[in-house]
């Protein structure tokens, strides 16, 4: 247990390390956000006046959704990383020493969540001076929330770089289910507007119930089930997806 | 140092089966530099994927570094260095920062693995590019970097796959230099390659692979004795060649021997040996020689006799 830790954390500077080195992809991963948060949110002020449009003022429902869509697409290309480094050969180096497996993968996702939190705290920093107004305590619960989502996602991305081992496969995997996912989660409108099927589909997707908590959590609302729905949803993912994962690491996968 | 009891491995290409090695038996000494030669696509790398824990066997037995390969492949991390074709260091890191993660990947205390890079850095005359990051490394102070990098943990074996491919002929007479200083050490080694001359001249045994086979397996010495001997052939005026035919035909070193249109071709076992004992004869049975030329057998002359191929052509 102790050696798993040592080699996570050597693993997570120097995966930090090298991402710092050209730290141009964080700041690219934040223009999108950005840009909604700047040209459209704007929008919603009149709309959210009218009566389903979900209570907390349009910054208040739009800026949790645009949290969430960040870390759908930060953390599904993540994945390119591994894809790299299995063919340049490092992965195959460093899987023939003895470090262990949930280490090389751990180091990566720590990094990976370490700089999806800096990117929500420009993002929420930027909202805070557009007139965003959360609840403190709310917001701490809903980064910690935010944190699981993202490691859930970059661990299926890393999954899916393993099992395609091809950069162009993975980008198309990503965008034939990232859009319809981001779309059916409400993220830049509420669900509570759309017509009664899609709100049914929209039910089945977790990322759904996640956006929902993260609006919940912003305003102070603990008591909305979505809140606990959302925890056990993604830890139960996060947990099943990191198994799949140092599993395929185990195996041969260079 | 190394132990196999017929190997196998068989992928999945689609509904085939593809029977990439096929029952490889061998032994690797300790202290000794063994060489894996034959065509792409022969079994070479994956027979070495195997034994160095990166590919689980589909049948047979391995022993590496004392240590059984499919119940104990951490304990066979612990021992042996890797050294991939593509070789394996970070692109966006330095060359000296790579060293030192590996180092502390195999439990060394930070100062340690700063310290061993050093060393490596000045055993391996990398000074003058180790602190730039390795994406703008040349081939050769590339490969130069990935051989350091298996060899921080000061393996007893060090595996590696291809080591001197695309690289100029001084890189590559360079590297041979370092394999063999790590054979001094007492590091085992073992290397793909499908260079006849790399095999030749940098491995002490060596096994020759088709077709996920061993074929054939010796010093290179004595692989190339085990064909056809040495070819001498002697320069003689045209009037001359059945009577030297005549006289060499009943000499108990003499193989086989054929009349060419204006030379005879001799083969024997020792041509070093046998050649002034020939030149001698000759003379004193008045028939003077004048040309002559003693011809090895190369690698690629036992490949095709085991084989029916040339190594030129299939590689």
């Amino acid at each position: 247990m102790k050696k798993v830790m040592t080699e996570t954390r050597l693993m997570f500077a120097w995966n930090l390390r090298i991402t710092l080195r050209s730290p141009i992809w964080v700041i690219i991963g934040l223009i999108q956000p950005v840009l909604y948060l700047l040209l459209f949110a704007p929008l919603l002020d009149n709309l959210s006046n009218s009566g389903s449009f979900p209570k907390g003022g349009a910054l208040n429902v739009f800026t949790p959704g645009l949290l969430i869509m960040m870390g759908i697409f930060s953390g599904a290309f993540v994945g390119i990383y591994l894809i790299e480094s299995l063919h340049n050969g490092v992965l195959e180096r460093l899987r023939v020493t003895p470090v262990s497996r949930t280490a090389l993968l751990l180091g990566m996702l720590l990094r990976d969540m370490l700089v999806y939190m800096v990117q929500c705290a420009i993002l929420v920093g930027a909202g805070l001076l557009m007139g965003l107004d959360p609840d403190p305590v709310g917001l701490l619960v809903m980064f910690v929330l935010l944190g699981l989502v993202s490691l859930t996602i970059a661990t299926v991305s890393y999954g899916l770089a393993l099992a395609l081992r091809d950069q162009d496969a993975l980008v198309q995997m990503i965008q034939f289910f990232a859009v319809p996912l981001q779309l059916l989660s409400g993220i830049l409108l509420p669900m509570t507007l759309a017509p009664r099927l899609l709100r049914n589909i929209s039910d089945a997707n977790p990322f759904s119930h996640a956006v929902e908590a993260a609006r919940a959590l912003i305003i102070g609302d603990f008591a909305d089930y979505n809140v606990w729905l959302a925890f056990v949803l993604f830890a139960a993912l996060a947990l099943l997806a990191f198994n799949w994962v140092t599993g395929s690491l185990k195996r041969a996968a260079a | 140092m190394i132990e196999t009891r017929q190997l196998c491995k068989t992928f999945k290409a689609g509904k085939q089966n593809v029977e990439a090695v096929r029952g490889v038996n061998m032994t690797v000494q300790k202290g000794e530099i063994f060489g894996f030669l034959g065509p792409n696509g022969a079994g070479k790398t994956t027979t070495m994927r195997m034994l160095s824990t990166l590919l689980q066997p589909s049948g047979g037995e391995a022993t590496v570094a004392g240590y059984d390969l499919r119940r104990d492949p951490a304990q066979v991390r612990q021992k042996i260095g890797y050294v991939a074709q593509g070789g394996g260091s970070e692109p966006s890191m330095t060359g000296r920062e790579n060293l030192v993660l590996q180092g502390r990947l195999f439990f060394m205390p930070a100062a340690d693995a700063r310290q061993r890079a050093s060393e490596l850095i000045t055993a391996l005359e990398m000074d003058t590019f180790a602190d730039r990051i390795v994406k703008t490394y040349s081939g050769g102070q590339r490969r130069r970097m990935d051989l350091a990098l298996g060899m921080v943990h000061r393996p007893a074996l060090l595996f590696l796959d291809e080591p001197t491919t695309a690289l100029d002929p001084q890189s590559r007479l360079h590297l041979w230099e370092e394999v063999r200083r790590l054979r001094q050490s007492g590091t085992t080694v073992f290397l793909t390659t499908h260079y006849l001359d790399e095999a030749d001249a940098l491995c002490d045994r060596l096994a020759i692979m088709d077709h996920g086979q061993i074929v054939a397996e010796g010093t290179p010495a004595e692989l190339k004795r085990q064909v056809a001997g040495d070819v001498i052939t002697l320069g003689l005026a045209v009037e001359m060649l059945p009577q030297g035919e005549n006289l060499l035909h009943g000499q108990s070193f003499v193989r086989e021997i054929h009349t060419r249109t204006d030379s005879l071709q001799v083969y024997v076992e020792r041509g070093e040996e046998v050649l002034p004992v020939i030149l001698r004869l000759l003379d004193s049975a008045q028939l003077p020689v004048q040309t002559v030329a003693l011809a090895r057998p190369s690698l690629d002359d036992v490949f095709l006799r085991m084989t029916g191929r040339s190594l030129r052509e299939s590689a």
